[in-house]
């Protein structure tokens, strides 16, 4: 899906060896050009103001961490638009990486097409194709679809709260939080926690 | 000089053995101790010894009563006697005119004086012999009575039949010198009993007479005073230069007061037997009669015997009925010890025996203070009263009041409920103490008689010296006093304080000892949460880091396969069908694995933050005081730095507690081979952040350690999973901080912030 005519690298910053080269690989084999990074400290040494390019950003680094590279490139004002990449346990901490810039998160595994969708809607900020937008009537007539429990749920989720969490909150069962958030992305047309946070903050 | 003596000088200050004069029954006269030359005479010694007095001052005893006759006088001690009734002297002389004369004797010594008191004899065999019959039968009914009131009813119909008198009386006096008629023999149809009297009533002078004079007749209330005259022909009453000394006189006239007194009553002879028991004035024998009364010196004698005999067995009684109400008292003391033991408190204990100690002590009420703890029982004043002021009279941990208004403020209603006070103190501190409470005097006595009934002189109202005077006199004394707390009361409440205060130390001890169990269970709990929650948490945190691990091949596996695919489809490769599903099946399984773990991952996290603005300090202490319980370093010092001022942070405290632990653990672990073996911990404000750094000097952490310590599994002690630091970073970032270790010289530091605003509940 990429665009020949708009070049651009992507910074791959992670700390799982493994991980790191097949990710690379996957991208590599769909036409991306990515710099792998081990670490964060190794993307700063790397890291080259003259080449468009986005990232995708493990959360979890030994050293500096994610998050502290993250707030580290906003102060500097280097504009990355960065997709993150966490472990399922640190959902919480993504959604502080979302609400301090990043364009999408990825929980870990994450499918082809996932990768690819994120790593699009990164890139089309490079070209000033912003994400879509939805307006703020459509999200307040999808929100009004949901029943009060399903806004429970919303909300706690927009919390970054586990499911297990939200089970204990509300005082239901774990199957019942599934099935309340398909419900939800259902009816809010998200694809994920990410689509909702976008949607309403 | 000898005690007499100088009881007599106490006495000497009052006029009342001064009078100088005699009762018209009987004759004195007063000889020289030493050189028996007469210096004293009565006016009437003409009648009952035969010569004038003019005739005999100044001659020698034996002028008087002849050589024989004087030679039988006894020797006296060289100090004050007192005349024996019991053993009388009969004597025979002859007058100045030549008369025989026939007396009975009765001498004394008084200091330089011997004196001799001359009454008619009436002595008869037959008599003699009739009272020593009655006295045999009398003796054994006396002995039968145990009881006080029963034993002086006796003595009254006793006295009465052996004297002859219209009403006998027995007073008792209390500790406050006030009297109460306890019984009563008459013919009138009046009643005394159970009347009170002032102690004014009977002056301290009198008392003193009737305690060193056992036995006082007044055969005629209104008969002629017959003045005594010394040589110089001077009467010897107080003003006399000379006076002399009537303390033991049987025959000394009745002073003006008493004469009044007993007038207004309508008495016209008396006869008073003081009951003395352990050397004390206990009561009195008040034998009245409504005209004159002279009897013989025989039935004197027999009603003194009788005297003596009650005093003695008042004395047996009293004692009996002293030691039987401390054997109730140890009885009672002894039926609360063993229900204590029966781990009944303290408080209904006091409660259940309430009754029984206010009955022991004659009290209405009850009042018990333990603590904060306050027990009421019986009457008692709404308005609850402040006792603490009768802590400072303590005696032996007792204090007694029967006039509680003279020592506390205390308004209408408390004084109608209460006068008197007893307080036992129940502990070193004085917080505990047991109260009881007497009610006001004229709510407690109950008078047989009416006042209006009695017979008196008096047509114009009361008068100050009338039974019915002195009673409103009393009553009026009593106003806001209870009846006093005497000394078997003392000794009751002596006995039921020292079981109370010993049980109330064990008591408070048991429960001192409760709550400090109480207390080390709480802490005990504590740790266990915290531990628990460790346990839980570890396993929520290697829940975690499995997950975290596994998703790390399982993302490349996925990321690699469908690599391959693209690259297939790159070098235009046909993939055959049937690979090309299992490609795709690859994938879905790689996917499959990833839910499973997740749903492990979710089953077992770490759980929910329970957080609340919280004293890192405490968390932290509690933290370190548990690293501490299975540490085996001998020579650890352990320094906290902790900042009070630091305020509250929104954390979850047995969270904060873990972070701490595992911290704490992996220092002590660290420096097992050090020689220099210190914890510190120290607490900082920094910025909007609380920094929490501790540090060791253990063997350090080396350069790239210091990248991958918080990462899981990647233990530098050879204990444990090595998830330790994984999970206090876990936490750290739940409560959005940071965790991070600082280089340093000597040992390890690691740090770790926490933000002063709470980003948890956003």
């Amino acid at each position: 899906m990429s665009n020949p005519d708009e070049k651009y690298a992507i910074y791959v910053v992670e700390d799982d060896d493994a991980v790191l080269k097949s990710l690379c690989a996957l991208l590599d084999a769909h036409g991306h050009q990515t710099i792998p990074c081990a670490s964060a400290e190794i993307f700063l040494s790397l890291y080259d103001p003259a080449i468009k390019a986005c990232m995708i950003l493990d959360l979890r680094l030994p050293g500096m961490s994610g998050t502290q590279l993250q707030g580290h490139l906003t102060e500097n004002g280097i504009d990355l638009p960065i997709v993150v990449i966490t472990a399922h346990g640190d959902v919480p901490i993504a959604v502080r990486a979302m609400r301090a810039g990043a364009i999408d998160f990825i929980e870990k595994p994450a499918s082809e097409s996932q990768i690819l969708e994120a790593v699009d809607a990164a890139s089309g900020m490079l070209f000033y194709r912003q994400p879509t937008v939805v307006p703020p009537k459509i999200v307040a007539s999808r929100l009004s679809k949901l029943t009060e429990r399903e806004r429970d749920v919303l909300d706690q989720l927009l919390l970054g709260k586990l499911n297990k969490e939200i089970a204990n909150e509300l005082d239901v069962s774990q199957r019942t939080v599934e099935g309340h958030r398909s419900r939800i992305r259902e009816k809010m047309h998200a694809r994920g926690i990410a689509d909702l946070i976008r949607m309403l903050g | 000089m000898t005690s007499s003596t100088v009881n007599l000088d106490t006495c000497d200050q009052e006029p009342i053995h001064l009078i100088g004069a005699v009762q018209p029954h009987g004759a004195l006269i007063a000889i020289d101790y030493k050189s028996r030359v007469i210096k004293y005479a009565s006016a009437n010694t003409h009648a009952f010894v035969g010569f004038a007095p003019d005739k005999i001052l100044g001659q020698p005893l034996d002028f008087l009563i002849g050589v024989e006759n004087a030679k039988q006088l006894p020797a006296f001690p060289n100090e004050t006697t007192q005349p024996e009734l019991l053993k009388p002297w009969f004597i025979e002389f002859t007058g100045s005119d030549g008369k025989a004369v026939k007396a009975e004797c009765l001498p004394h010594r008084n200091k330089d004086y011997i004196i001799l008191e001359f009454v008619e004899a009436h002595a008869a065999p037959a008599t003699v012999w009739e009272d020593e019959l009655l006295r045999r039968g009398v003796i054994s009914e006396l002995i039968k009575p145990d009881a006080l009131n029963e034993l002086a009813d006796i003595s009254a119909r006793l006295i009465r039949d052996a004297t002859g008198f219209d009403r006998v009386m027995i007073y008792k006096f209390a500790e406050d010198k006030h009297g109460e008629v306890i019984a009563e023999s008459t013919n009138r149809p009046d009643s005394f009993l159970g009347l009170h009297y002032p102690a004014s009533d009977i002056p301290d002078p009198a008392r003193r007479h009737f305690t060193l004079n056992v036995m006082r007749s007044i055969p005629d209330i209104n008969g002629e005073l017959i003045p005594i005259h010394g040589l110089s022909g001077e009467v010897a009453d107080a003003d006399a230069k000379d006076p002399l000394d009537l303390t033991f006189s049987k025959l000394r006239a009745v002073a003006p007061v008493h004469v009044e007194y007993l007038n207004n009553m309508g008495v016209g002879g008396s006869l008073s037997i003081s009951l003395i028991t352990n050397g004390e004035l206990w009561g009195l024998v008040a034998c009245h009669h409504y005209s004159p009364r002279l009897i013989s010196s025989s039935r004197l004698r027999f009603a003194e015997l009788l005297g003596g005999t009650t005093s003695a067995l008042l004395q047996s009684i009293e004692n009996t009925n002293q030691l039987r109400k401390n054997i109730k008292a140890e009885k009672t003391a002894f039926l609360i010890e063993q229900q204590v033991r029966s781990g009944v408190p303290l408080r209904d204990l006091i409660a259940d025996q309430a009754d029984a100690m206010m009955n022991l002590i004659d009290a209405q009420g009850m009042y018990l203070v333990l603590g904060n703890d306050i027990v009421q029982h019986g009457v008692a004043p709404e308005t609850p009263l402040d006792f603490t002021v009768l802590n400072s009279q303590l005696k032996d941990g007792i204090a007694t009041t029967n006039e509680l208004s003279a020592l506390v403020d205390m308004n209408t209603e408390q004084k109608d409920t209460i006068a008197g006070a007893a307080l036992l103190n129940l502990s070193e501190d004085g917080n505990d103490y047991l109260v009881l409470l007497r009610s006001n005097y004229h709510h407690t006595i109950d008078w047989a008689g009416k006042p209006e009934k009695i017979e008196t002189k008096d047509e114009d109202g009361i008068t100050r010296l009338s039974p019915r005077g002195s009673f409103a006199l009393w009553r009026e004394e009593r106003r806001n006093k209870s009846v006093p707390f005497d000394a078997t009361d003392r000794d009751s409440l002596r006995i039921l304080r020292r079981a109370l205060f010993a049980l109330n130390s064990v008591e408070r001890e048991r429960q001192a000892l409760e709550a400090q169990e109480k207390a080390e269970a709480e802490e005990m709990r504590l740790r266990h949460a915290l531990l628990d929650a460790a346990r839980a948490s570890s396993l929520g945190e290697l829940a975690s880091a499995i997950a975290h691990e596994l998703n790390q091949p399982l993302s490349a596996i996925s990321n690699y396969v469908s690599a391959c695919q693209q690259e297939f489809k790159n070098a235009k490769i046909d993939v055959p069908p049937r690979a090309k599903i299992m490609i795709d099946e690859a994938i879905a399984e790689t996917t499959r694995a990833g839910v499973l773990v997740r749903r492990v991952r979710d089953f077992i996290s770490r759980g929910d933050l329970n957080a609340d603005y919280i004293d890192l300090n405490k968390a932290i202490r509690q933290g370190i005081a548990l690293a501490l319980v299975s540490c085996v370093l001998p020579n650890l010092k352990v320094n906290l730095s902790l900042d009070d001022d630091i305020p509250p942070v929104l954390a979850d405290p047995v969270q904060i507690g873990q972070v701490i632990l595992n911290l704490a653990r992996n220092s002590i672990t660290a420096m097992e081979n050090s020689d220099v073996q210190v914890l510190t911990v120290t607490v900082a404000l920094d910025n909007d952040y609380v920094q929490v750094t501790v540090h060791d000097t253990g063997r350090g952490i080396s350069h790239d350690a210091q990248n991958y310590i918080f990462e899981p599994f990647h233990s530098s002690t050879t204990k444990g999973m090595g998830i330790g630091l994984s999970l206090c970073r876990s936490i750290v970032e739940a409560h959005s901080g940071r965790i991070w270790a600082q280089p340093s010289d000597i040992g390890a530091t690691i740090a770790f912030q926490l933000p002063l605003q709470g980003e948890l509940d956003e």
